[in-house]
């Protein structure tokens, strides 16, 4: 058998890589999750994008959402609760070559992880966090979480809320070195699609919160949003997600926003109105700290033995 | 089906036996690949242009006999012996040609303009000497026989004479001011035809012996842009100057009269130029880099300015240029000619051709001076453009959409292998056994020779030889077949040291030869030639026309079979009732049964007509006592359908209803049932559905499970 080094070798990407290369296990979501529609957006941008599957890797916390590396065919991490973020960095910092996928949840990241989520934004090392937010905590069955919006009834609250919920975009918005950030939901797949190929592209951290169903918890908070154009807003722009022939139908309601504009897209994003679907924040040209850490990679064991000698012998007496 | 692991059964260790030129391997770095043929019979060891080149002392020794590879590579696409061509031979080539053909039609059209300007000149002398009314006196005298002529009434010499000299004898100011604008245009246009005639834009840095007399180069930033101005000032300008010709004969000849002759003037002149005066325009060439071409290319053959661009193609194997006849073919008007030096009879006709294309004409041209990166081999270059003549790498197409309306006479394919180019390798092994390859040329043996690719090539030892590595050849054959079980693709090299190699072939590589050969199949598919579609047409055309004749024979056959039995029972039964009447003097019915159906005749038509009296009137009014109060839900939509494009993935109806949903490639639901569904599941689905993306139609007419409070449901999807 001819032994050649993996680039050389043919056989990964001989064929078009389909859809049923990007597939794991069978998904147990519920049926009528969200988590499918991210599932399945996620395995057609690698399709198109004809990754193979042993180029990329999804990370992701603890959470139903987070039970999204068995379900794909990639390279996955199943991690601990709120620490996707830090493990991808360390994914990131050794394996630039990989492309990297972040799956959080609304509990996984705004509230166990918030510490992570917050350096790993200003850290900007590239990499696409999905954040899927359906404001609630499904996998534990029915709890309180930081996005619950006021009233909302819970297992924790049964009297509902007693608090504003939290607004990823805002925080996110707000943090130094942002350089990313869009919102979608996963009832729009063709809108989904475009944001998450605009994230994958986009040189840094892209950080995305997906407005996500939840059937079997939150159906009574979702239904009337996903009924009703009114409520959300198409955020479209050439930097962004351009503008598309059929959109006047499913969003009645549009605005063309710039997203180089960071005041005007915290403006946006702080709107309690409507729901914005679009890219709000993007700036190619942000400070990531991947390029300082990917620093002797491709150094073979003898060689990082012999630094590490170096390394010793300075303290030599 | 499994892939034949080898065709050939290679020893461990080959040498090259002939065909390997030391003296260019010596040149050459140590890491260079080069790949070389041997002669092949048809051109044999002394027909080699340069001659068998001489074993250099204390080199490996090859025969004396041995050919170098560039000599066989062009004597395959052309016999002369001259090196190849590089930009600037080709552009020279192309102007000489462009000038030559255009020499002619100038010089006519110069002798036209001083015809006429010679015309408006005596006229114009003519009416300043006799003024308005003398002339006139003087003609009419002379025809009549009372001027100072004498003589008798000629009448048709009155005739030739009164129209002709009709015009200066009545000329106005208006008239006389219009015969002198004629005259300075026509003087103007003279003057400008005694300029150089092709006119060349192009980057800075072109040779000046293009420059002279008849044609001049012009530097520019964008020469496209540029000539485009310039072309269309010399069309504007060439319209003008017909425009004042044929003005100019009307003036002459038939007395110009604005109201009568402008109208014509403008269907005929402005309209469109002849094409002898189309070709007596100035000439506009462009040179452009190739990288512009490409990413221009849409708008050069959609804008059509009559520019004429030659373009450099670069060594390569990608196929990136094969597109470009297609795309001239759909947008049409634009003449193209891609060609290689290395095919010089190609090239020339190609060029000679496009020196007469009116309008606009591109011409990409693979020549010596655009040359691989990274190598300084100007012969290593040369010996690829050959082998990639030969091979088959750079297309020779010519799009002529002037020539005719069909295809195939405006697309000219010619020096296109159509089948693949097959080279014959002599080595001997370490044993001194003499062995022969049959090998198929493809892209990949010329990028052997190009250093950008030696990045794509890793060299194997025979020590690392193994069944699954394929030729490239047969590999793009299994990989189209969908055959690949993780064989790798490789080309035979031959290192400095005279020892054949197997390179294997990187996936950017064998990529790259892919699409090249993709590229040129579809090409030949797309212009008819060699297309296995058009063969499997006809031969289906020619099975069902066979098949179709064949039954037509066998209905004849038939016919005529029963024609003759009844012919021979009509002729047993009349030779019968002749015989019995000669011989009894009887009328013999019974023997004729043929003749004879008036008994059954009489009896049958009432019995048919009987059953369909009655059962008919019941079974029509059926229908339309079921059809009067209209199917329930039918202004629910059509049938039912999914809008696929919504569906989120979400796995409910595939779950719930999997025989009426599935997913497509797309991983998105679509309705697959062929069967009636029951309508209450349909709207079963549309209710489960989070995106609403199921509409379950009308429901079927036979549908039990139809209820008035379904159709209420259903209502929301329609």
């Amino acid at each position: 058998m001819t032994k050649l080094p993996k680039a050389w070798y043919m056989d990964g990407r001989l064929r078009h890589l389909a859809l049923a290369d990007y597939e794991g296990t069978t998904p147990r979501w519920c049926p009528g999750c969200g988590d499918h529609a991210a599932l399945a957006t996620v395995q057609r941008l690698l399709r198109d994008e004809q990754i193979p599957p042993d180029q990329a890797v999804v990370v992701s916390g603890i959470g139903c959402s987070s039970r999204f590396p068995h379900y794909i065919h990639t390279y996955g991490f199943h991690g601990l609760h709120g620490r996707p973020l830090p493990i991808a960095e360390g994914v990131r910092a050794r394996r630039p070559d990989l492309h990297l996928f972040v799956v959080t949840g609304d509990g996984d990241c705004c509230a166990i992880g918030t510490a992570h989520w917050i350096h790993s934004i200003r850290y900007n090392m590239k990499m696409t966090v999905m954040l899927f937010d359906n404001n609630i905590y499904g996998l534990t069955k029915m709890q309180t979480s930081p996005t619950t919006p006021k009233g909302g009834r819970s297992n924790t609250h049964p009297e509902g809320a007693p608090l504003s919920p939290l607004n990823p975009l805002s925080i996110t918005l707000s943090i130094a070195n942002v350089s990313f950030v869009a919102q979608t939901a996963d009832w729009v797949p063709a809108h989904f699609a475009s944001i998450v190929k605009r994230a994958h592209a986009h040189p840094g951290l892209a950080f995305i919160r997906v407005l996500q169903r939840c059937p079997h918890y939150m159906d009574h908070h979702w239904e009337p949003i996903q009924s009703d154009p009114r409520r959300q807003l198409l955020l479209f722009h050439p930097e962004g997600v351009p503008a598309q022939a059929n959109d006047q139908r499913a969003f009645p309601e549009r605005l063309e926003h710039d997203p180089s504009d960071l005041a005007r897209a915290r403006e946006v994003a702080s709107r309690t109105d409507v729901w914005p679907l679009g890219v709000l924040y993007r700036n190619p040209c942000a400070e990531r700290y991947d390029l300082d850490t990917a620093v002797g990679l491709g150094m073979s064991g003898a060689d990082k033995l012999a630094a590490l000698e170096r390394e010793l012998t300075q303290f030599e007496v | 089906m499994s892939i034949e692991p080898q065709k050939i059964e290679i020893p461990s260790r080959l040498r090259l036996e002939r065909g390997l030129d030391a003296r260019l391997l010596e040149r050459s770095p140590p890491h260079v690949l080069r790949f070389y043929y041997q002669a092949s019979r048809e051109v044999g060891p002394s027909e080699g242009a340069d001659g068998p080149p001489e074993p250099p002392a204390g080199s490996l020794g090859w025969p004396a006999s041995a050919v170098p590879i560039r000599a066989e590579a062009s004597a395959c696409v052309s016999d002369d012996p001259l090196p190849l061509l590089g930009f600037g031979d080709v552009v020279a080539r192309y102007l000489e040609r462009a000038d030559r053909v255009r020499r002619a039609p100038a010089e006519r059209l110069r002798t036209r303009l001083l015809t006429a300007l010679r015309g408006l000149r005596e006229l114009l002398a003519a009416d300043a000497g006799h003024g308005p009314d003398a002339r006139a006196s003087d003609a009419l005298s002379g025809a009549l026989g009372n001027g100072p002529s004498g003589g008798q009434i000629d009448v048709d010499d009155l005739a030739q004479r009164l129209p002709r000299e009709r015009g200066p004898l009545r000329v106005s100011e208006r008239r006389r001011a219009h015969m002198q604008e004629l005259a300075r245009s026509l003087d103007r246009g003279l003057r400008k035809l005694a300029e150089p005639q092709v006119r060349v834009w192009c980057l800075q840095g072109v040779p000046e012996l293009l420059d002279g007399q008849r044609v001049s180069c012009r530097p520019s930033a964008g020469p496209y842009r540029d000539a485009c101005r310039d072309a269309d000032r010399a069309v504007c300008e060439g319209l003008e100057l017909a425009r004042t010709l044929r003005a100019s004969q009307l003036e002459v000849r038939h007395a110009y009269e604005p109201e009568v002759h402008d109208a014509v003037l403008e269907a005929l002149c402005v309209a469109d130029l002849e094409p002898d005066e189309r070709l007596a325009l100035p000439l506009v060439v462009a040179l452009v880099a190739r990288t512009w071409l490409y990413e221009h290319l849409a708008m050069v053959l959609a804008s059509q300015h009559p520019v004429h661009l030659l373009v450099p193609e670069a060594l390569q194997v990608t196929g990136q240029a094969v597109p470009v006849a297609a795309l001239a073919c759909v947008y049409g008007g634009t003449f193209v000619l891609q060609s290689t030096v290395a095919d010089r009879e190609h090239l020339d006709r190609g060029l000679t051709h496009m020196a007469v294309a009116p309008g606009s004409a591109v011409a990409i041209v693979a020549c010596r001076d655009a040359m691989d990166e990274g190598s300084e081999d100007v012969e290593n270059v040369m010996t690829a453009l050959r082998l990639a003549a030969a091979g088959g790498v750079h297309p020779r197409v010519m799009v002529d959409p002037h020539a005719s309306v069909a295809t195939d006479r405006v697309v000219v394919h010619e020096g296109q292998p159509l089948q693949a180019t097959m080279r014959s390798l002599a080595c001997v092994d370490a044993a001194g056994r003499a062995h022969t390859l049959e090998l198929q040329v493809t892209a990949a043996d010329v990028a052997v020779l190009m250093a950008s690719w030696h990045r794509s090539l890793l060299p194997l030892a025979p020590e690392a030889w193994a069944s699954d590595q394929l030729p490239v050849a047969d590999f793009l054959a299994a990989w189209d077949a969908g055959q690949l079980t993780g064989q790798v693709p490789f080309v035979w090299t031959v290192h400095p040291d005279g020892w054949l190699l197997r390179a294997v072939v990187a996936r950017d590589l064998a990529y790259a030869v892919r699409a090249q050969a993709h590229a040129l199949r579809g090409l030949r598919e797309g212009f008819g030639f060699e297309s296995p579609w058009a063969r499997s047409a006809a031969r289906s055309a020619r099975l069902a026309a066979e098949a179709e004749a064949a039954g037509a024979r066998a209905a004849l056959v038939a016919d005529h079979a029963r024609t003759l039995e009844a012919a021979r029972a009509q002729a047993g039964s009349d030779a019968l009732r002749r015989l019995a009447k000669a011989l009894l003097g009887l009328e013999v019915g019974g023997l004729g049964t043929t003749r004879d159906p008036e008994p059954a005749a009489v009896a049958e038509p009432a019995a048919v007509a009987e059953p369909a009296a009655v059962a008919e009137p019941a079974a029509v009014a059926e229908p339309a006592a079921v059809a009067e109060p209209g199917p329930r839900g039918a202004d629910l939509g059509r049938e039912p359908y999914v809008e696929t494009e919504r569906c989120t993935t979400c796995n409910e109806c595939t779950q719930r209803f999997p025989t009426l949903f599935a997913y497509d490639e797309n991983k998105q639901a679509e309705f697959i049932a062929n069967e009636p569904v029951p309508f209450a599941s349909l709207v079963v689905a549309a209710e489960l559905c989070p995106a609403k993306c199921i509409h379950p139609g009308t429901p079927r007419g036979d549908d039990d499970t139809v209820t008035d409070a379904l159709i209420a449901r259903a209502r929301p999807f329609a």
